[in-house]
């Protein structure tokens, strides 16, 4: 029988539920975006035109010669900027992809004697914030003579960090046992077996942890103000807040500044998405 | 794994295995001792020197702390701002990221395109992003007091009034919400669509289904953005830097802690002076730490006996 | 305890109708049993009289009052799932008074209520306990007991058994019978087994792609499926279907060939006082049970089978084979039948037994069927 019986309800609550919702995202989603148009919308002004009454939404007429001219500005030396910020990138992620995979490893598949007491000590390390430390470690560093360089920055990366061997622990014990069992009977090496067998299967695990650690060393900006002093040294952090510090009011191109420092990572985004996404699940433990 | 503990003769096989085990950890190792144990016994030996002012130090006892509670108004501003950013900032941005999620889980269409939108603010780099919040707040040249001014909210003076600057600092901080909210979102589709539904049938109304059963089963990720979101909420520095600088303008309201040591360290070189600050810092950070989990034993269920 | 209606339900997920304007009657204290293949919607038709799943049109009526607008806590149901959906962050105890606690019943009234339950059920030394710690059969029972101390008009199971292994299966079918004749309770159970289905059942009702295609008791089911669908589902080995051709139809006699090798006939079956005429040379499905046949004995008209497979089970033997060469049947002989692959073996019928399909799938009451040179079955 598929006659429509008495009162075909097409759920008219239901759906207007639905509409509520998508009201109240789409809502917080302007909200969260006012300050991206925000950014965009004034990089495009004139120094007039931003404090203009009634406040312009829209500059009018745009000032793209700002999108230029910050490129080149006296105090603000984008593209050394850029090229410092992507060589501390680049060379820490390179080092902690290789000591967190190392060593995530080794806590996750090795058998080895204190093994668990070292994870555990790990773990509690996630908890102690960078100020019991930072003292001492910046006297070494001076003492060392290196303080003005971005070793002190690099080198800590090419021990670990204990945020991602944690992860990446966890991805490894995924790993069935059989398989190293079997690679070691087949007469394969320790690091062999490490190498061609285990990093491969935890390879979406090791562009997770690249791409957030690209993303925090973008975003470091303790680290490099207290180490570094030769304003040619600085990344895109400290270089916005160098130039934000000596020319308040050049609230434009400021903007146009922050966009810079923050379009290419949205360019990162744009190309990897689905890890970003995926390390925000895998956080949670 | 669990391994025997007794002592039985290694295979060659087992050795090798242990020495690699050894080998792929030793940097992290390394790294435990030199960049985290030693250094953290050595804050606490520098806040009972003079170091700093002085090239050699001598040993001061408890001089820096007896400094730092009598007679540095600085400290008490600092810890007061702080403390009330971290007691203001961390509730809020819980409960909305997680009606945020709550929204999301409906099983809308179109979840990733939001997902995707929620999560871009934190990208932007914290300098950027609190240069960016700085003119949306100026009066006269960002949209913020327009806004409030539609809704008939009287608009404050959010960067040059000293009762108002702490607050941009708050709002700042909401932003990047999107990133809890995942968490929470992944978290909410763990609980299983069954036992979701067997609490339709033991009650009609909508909140105590979420405070007995959803939070309940959530609260791992509760707790876990809760820790975190203290811990980073105590050390926040680029944003307070970028307001106010090393002085916390306008008038200290924006001196966060971790700017004050840095002032002490690196302006003033008064190295144990700072250390004496991270240490009292520390203190505080581990009790509240402490005070969270010891609390979270009544309120967070962890599936499966973990921990 | 209570009648159920289903009044002309429908669903559907966009533009698909997952449940096709459904009519049923389930009596008071009847164990309905809803059967048939994944995605025929017989789950989804259990949450929707639990108010689980929203109804596009029709109407539900537990005890002649319509349910529809009412919240699933409000049914006056309680539902057993497939996974037991117990909270894990809570003990056994605290998951039976969850929903009293929430209703404000009286505290005395609850711990009344879980004691008799938990004694019922044998599960009281579990109560502190929490899921996690019990094993499945246990989780099971406190599921149940949830289900009962809720003291519901009905009661709803949606696959409870399918994740338990057979041997624990085969025990819970049998306490679930107790349950039911213990609280006289009206209880509707969901499975794709159709056993579980034959042996809990006093209504089975089986589904098809969001359609009822037969409603009646076990027997009923068994021994007159209404269409071929039905006949294929239900019993175990599953029915002979077996294509045949009309040869001759009069009113007290339908005869038909099965369809042999190269079109030949295997063999004429004769249906006694059809209750409706064929046309001669359309084409029919003949339906045998593996016990409906039996082997002739010397002389006697008969079906020739040969042997491809045997199967001994101890108290039966079942063989495969080919009756002409071609039609497939699986026939269950006596346990110390012997047979061996290749052999051929002539086969007669039972008395009685028998069904005939037409061209469209639906069954043609007869008398019984029998072999042609062999007496009528009445």
């Amino acid at each position: 029988m598929t006659a429509r019986g008495p009162g075909v309800r097409r759920r008219p609550r239901a759906w207007l539920t639905a509409v509520l919702r998508h009201a109240a995202l789409i809502a917080v989603a302007a909200l969260l975006m006012l300050p991206f148009y925000w950014m965009l919308v004034s990089a495009l002004k004139s120094r007039g035109q931003i404090f203009a009454r009634p406040l312009q939404w829209w500059p009018d007429p745009p000032v793209w010669s700002n999108l230029v001219a910050v490129l080149d500005y006296p105090g603000f030396p984008y593209w050394l900027l850029l090229g410092n910020t992507l060589f501390y990138a680049g060379m820490v992620t390179l080092g902690t992809v290789l000591s967190c995979a190392a060593a995530g490893y080794s806590f996750a598949c090795l058998r080895w004697r204190g093994r668990d007491t070292l994870f555990a000590a790990t773990v509690a390390t996630l908890l102690i914030p960078a100020i019991a430390t930072f003292l001492p470690t910046y006297l070494i560093w001076a003492r060392l003579g290196l303080t003005g360089t971005y070793w002190p920055l690099i080198l800590p990366a090419y021990l670990g960090n204990a945020f991602f061997i944690f992860m990446l622990r966890q991805f490894f014990l995924g790993i069935p046992r059989e398989l190293f069992d079997a690679a070691r009977m087949d007469g394969a090496g320790e690091l062999r077996i490490f190498l061609q067998i285990a990093l491969p299967i935890v390879r979406p695990a090791l562009i997770v942890v690249a791409v957030f650690t690209t993303l925090y060393t973008w975003h470091d900006f303790f680290g490099p103000l207290i180490y570094l002093q030769d304003p040619a040294d600085f990344p895109l952090s400290v270089g916005l807040f160098a130039f934000r510090s000596q020319r308040t009011t050049e609230w434009a191109l400021s903007m146009t500044a922050a966009l810079y420092t923050t379009l290419p990572l949205v360019l990162l985004f744009a190309l990897a998405s689905g890890y970003f996404l995926r390390g925000a699940r895998i956080a949670k433990f | 794994m669990p391994s025997p503990t007794r002592t039985k003769p290694r295979s060659a096989a087992r050795r090798q295995e242990a020495r690699a085990g050894w080998l792929f950890a030793g940097p992290w190792l390394v790294s435990l001792v030199l960049l985290t144990a030693l250094p953290m016994l050595a804050t606490a030996a520098m806040s009972l020197t003079n170091l700093g002012i002085v090239d050699w130090p001598d040993f001061t006892g408890l001089t820096n702390y007896d400094l730092i509670l009598t007679e540095d108004p600085s400290f008490w501003t600092a810890l007061h701002n702080t403390a009330v950013y971290t007691a203001v900032s961390v509730p809020l941005r819980l409960m909305l990221a997680f009606g945020l999620a709550l929204l999301l889980h409906s099983g809308l269409r179109g979840v990733a395109v939001y997902q995707t939108l929620f999560y871009l603010p934190s990208l932007v780099p914290p300098v950027a992003a609190t240069v960016v919040f700085m003119l949306l707040l100026t009066p006269g040249a960002g949209p913020v007091n327009v806004m409030l001014s539609w809704v008939g909210v009287p608009a404050p003076d959010w960067v040059r009034d000293p009762a108002w600057a702490l607050w941009t600092l708050v709002l700042l901080s909401l932003w990047p919400l999107g990133v809890e909210a995942l968490v929470f979102l992944a978290a909410l589709r763990e609980v299983p669509a069954e036992v979701q539904d067997a609490a339709r049938l033991d009650t009609r109304r909508p909140w105590e289904r979420m405070l007995y059963i959803t939070l309940p089963l959530i609260s791992p990720a509760i707790l876990f953005n809760l820790v975190i979101g203290v811990i980073n909420s105590f050390q926040v520095f680029a944003q307070a830097m970028v307001i106010g600088g090393t002085t916390g303008n306008p008038s200290e309201s924006t001196l966060m802690y971790l700017v004050l040591i840095y002032r002490m360290a690196f302006r003033y070189f008064s190295l144990g002076y700072a250390a004496a600050l991270s240490v009292i810092l520390l203190a505080i950070l581990g009790l509240v730490t402490w005070a969270i989990f010891r609390l979270s034993r009544r309120w967070v269920h962890y599936e499966g006996g973990q921990r | 305890m209570a009648t159920l209606s289903l009044r002309s339900l429908s669903k559907y997920y966009g533009a698909v109708e997952v449940v096709r304007g459904l009519d049923l009657e389930i009596a008071d204290r009847e164990l309905a049993v809803f059967v048939g293949p994944s995605g025929c919607g017989k789950s989804t038709l259990l949450r929707m009289i639990a108010g689980l799943e929203e109804v596009d049109a029709g109407d539900i009526l537990i005890d002649g009052r319509s349910v529809v607008d009412v919240p699933p806590a409000d049914r006056g149901l309680a539902m057993v799932f497939q996974s037991y959906a117990l909270y894990p962050h809570m003990s056994a105890f605290d998951n039976l008074a969850f929903g009293l606690r929430r209703a404000g019943l009286p505290r005395a009234e609850i711990e009344a209520r879980i004691s008799r339950a938990a004694a019922l059920l044998q599960i009281t030394p579990l109560l502190p306990r929490r899921p996690r710690e019990m094993s499945g059969g246990q989780r099971q029972r406190v599921a149940i007991g949830r289900a009962i101390v809720r003291e519901p008009r009905a009661f709803l199971f949606d696959e409870p058994l399918s994740n338990l292994d057979a041997s624990l299966r085969s025990e819970m079918r049998t306490q679930i019978l107790a349950l039911h004749q213990r609280l006289e309770a009206t209880m509707i159970f969901v499975t794709h087994d159709q056993v579980e289905a034959m042996t809990l059942a006093d209504k089975i009702v089986v589904l098809n792609g969001g359609r009822i295609e037969q409603v009646g008791s076990p027997m009923e089911v068994y021994a007159a499926p209404r269409n071929l669908f039905v006949a294929r589902f239900i019993g175990s080995p599953g029915m002979n279907l077996l294509p045949a051709t009309v040869f001759a139809s009069t009113p007290g006699l339908l005869a038909v060939d099965l369809t042999g090798e190269a079109a030949a006939s295997a063999g004429r079956i004769l249906f006694d006082r059809p209750a409706a005429a064929i046309a001669a040379g359309s084409a029919v499905t003949v339906g045998l049970r593996a016990a409906h046949f039996a082997v002739a004995g010397p002389g006697a008209p008969a079906l020739d089978l040969s042997v491809d497979l045997v199967e001994r089970l101890g108290d039966a033997t079942h063989v495969h084979g080919r009756l002409g060469g071609a039609a497939r049947v699986t026939v269950a002989l006596e346990g110390t039948a012997p047979a061996r692959p290749g052999d051929r073996i002539p086969l007669t019928l039972r008395p009685g037994v028998g069904h005939l399909f037409d061209a469209a799938g639906q069954a043609v009451p007869a008398a019984g069927a029998r072999l042609e040179g062999t007496a009528t079955s009445w």
